[in-house]
């Protein structure tokens, strides 16, 4: 049993695979199921969809996405901090600290979380995907492969901030909690700041604009996300390993 | 004997509490330790330090071993896992050149071959501390630093965590804390002593109860308690004799060479049958409540 091999079983064996799966999977079927049918739902109900916009292909995953961005990264949050708040119990600190250097302890954690994350979102955007071109229209391939890559970077890079706070705090509900909060701030940052285009919150919503034919402008929030994973990673494992259990 | 642990006035201090004080440990190689004193002392704080869980505040720690094993007192692992993988991380994480067969092994010792493919979850107490111990000793460790191993456990699961660390004596060093002084009595070989975080006495435990083993004598009879403890009081080399109710007479000596020179005579002049005589030897527990107090 290596440590890789404890966070897939440990992803596996605690069902929380399923969590992640469920939350972009159901999002995945509900995106393009509102676009085809909501304006429909409407009319029956209020006899008009008058003052409605009128729904196009990119709407199925504009509504996958939309969905999968916010209860999405709650799950991410609660899934990663489960794994990475390594000081949550003492004893079990004890175990790991007292065997094997931080470093070794986290990198698994800290990937293997990142790549379930992405790997549950391209499952639930597959399915928007499809849904999508079965119920509305077939949209191009190629920029919404391009907006899901760059929606797993923004992932990874979400991990890597519930990392951070596991390092500040200790408890999973707390850390997954702290970690949202900061997520969300880093969004509204993006709404407001000048700084927006650099910030890695422009991720998030690439896919959206990507679809529609917007021009890809992200080398520098990509370029900036890359920076702060690697260096949030690096600044958690130093803070876990000067932390006294 | 080499010495595998050393503490040079070693201090932890949380903000406004001292748990640690000054405290000089030394531990011989291959011994068994036993850390005692009461709850709060700093046993576990120093055993953190030892195992660089805890940074000292002043003062040094040095441990002359690369393979350290820490068991808690409640240990926890991920309960998903089976005994069989917790023990495999271990060896992987500790002693990647130790075989399955040694896994297999260690489980075998800790009485866990029958729970081996049984996941942690429904493990009782008792389980979970000899799973720890089976863990602790994959790849053969130089230092245990076993923290109150069997102080939440029934009877039997006590003894079968005794037998298990007395089984590792001579295999590597253990220091081993406790606040339940007989399971320390059974298996220690070196004693340490901790109040209120200052180590207090530190030695071996024949020498400890040696040094303490009381001006006293006691007396059994079959008769004749109270002339006896008379004639005894009576002599310039006591400073009290009394007849505790229990077919013995308690003699408090202050010369004990006039009392090893005369006390036979004495009670065989009284003419009374003497069943036996003793001197008053302290239990490890005297001693400590004594020393603590």
């Amino acid at each position: 049993m290596t440590l890789w091999r404890l966070e897939l079983v440990r992803l596996f064996r605690s069902l929380r695979w399923i969590i992640l799966a469920a939350v972009y999977g159901f999002f995945g079927v509900i995106g393009p199921l509102t676009a085809r049918f909501l304006p429909d739902l409407i009319e029956r109900i209020e006899g008009s969809t008058a003052g409605l916009p009128e729904f196009g292909p990119p709407d199925g995953i504009t509504q996958f996405v939309s969905n999968a961005q916010q209860f999405g990264i709650l799950a991410v949050a609660f899934v990663a901090a489960a794994a990475l708040a390594i000081d949550s119990n003492v004893e079990l600190a004890v175990f790991f600290r007292t065997r094997a250097p931080m470093r070794e302890l986290l990198t698994p954690r800290l990937v293997v979380n990142a790549v379930a994350a992405a790997l549950a979102f391209v499952f639930g955007a597959t399915i928007a995907y499809v849904g999508t071109g079965i119920l509305l229209a077939w949209i191009d391939l190629g920029p919404f492969v391009v907006g899901v890559v760059l929606q797993c970077l923004y992932l990874a890079f979400a991990v890597s901030v519930v990392g951070l706070m596991a390092s500040m705090v200790r408890k999973v509900v707390t850390t997954a909690l702290l970690s949202v909060g900061t997520l969300i701030l880093l969004g509204v940052l993006t709404l407001v700041s000048p700084i927006a285009p650099w910030l890695p919150s422009e991720l998030a919503g690439a896919i959206d604009q990507l679809i529609r034919g917007g021009d890809f402008d992200y080398w520098r929030s990509v370029a900036v996300t890359l920076v702060l994973i690697v260096s949030l990673s690096i600044l958690t494992i130093g803070r876990l390993e000067r932390r006294e259990v | 004997m080499t010495t595998i642990v050393r503490t040079d006035k070693l201090t932890k201090r949380y903000k406004d509490t001292t748990a640690l004080l000054d405290v000089d440990l030394s531990v011989p190689a291959g011994t068994v330790y036993g850390l005692v004193g009461p709850n709060g002392a700093g046993k576990t704080t120093l055993l953190g330090v030892l195992a660089g869980l805890r940074r000292p505040t002043e003062g040094t720690a040095t441990v002359d071993a690369t393979a350290v094993r820490v068991l808690p007192d409640t240990p926890a692992f991920d309960p998903w896992l089976t005994a069989r993988e917790v023990v495999d991380l271990a060896r992987n994480l500790t002693a990647p050149t130790a075989t399955d067969h040694d896994v297999v092994e260690v489980l075998h010792e800790a009485g866990l071959a029958d729970a081996a493919d049984r996941k942690v979850k429904g493990f009782s107490r008792g389980m979970l501390q000899r799973l720890g111990i089976a863990a602790a000793v994959i790849g053969e460790p130089e230092l245990l630093l076993l923290d109150e191993p069997a102080a939440a456990l029934d009877p039997a699961g006590r003894r079968e965590v005794l037998d298990l660390v007395d089984r590792i004596k001579g295999r590597a060093t253990v220091i081993f804390s406790s606040h339940i002084l007989g399971d320390v009595q059974q298996v220690s070989d070196q004693i340490g002593i901790l109040r209120q975080g200052e180590l207090i006495y530190q030695g071996s435990l024949p020498d400890l109860l040696e040094g303490r083993s009381g001006n006293a004598y006691i007396v059994t009879l079959r008769s004749g308690h109270d002339d006896v403890a008379a004639a005894l009081e009576a002599e310039p080399w006591t400073s009290s004799a009394v007849v505790p109710g229990d077919g013995t007479v308690a003699v408090a000596v202050t010369d004990m060479g006039a009392a090893e020179e005369h006390l036979v005579e004495v009670l065989a002049r009284s003419g009374h049958r003497v069943v036996s005589i003793r001197p008053e030897v302290e239990s490890l527990e005297q001693v400590f409540l004594e020393v603590t107090k």
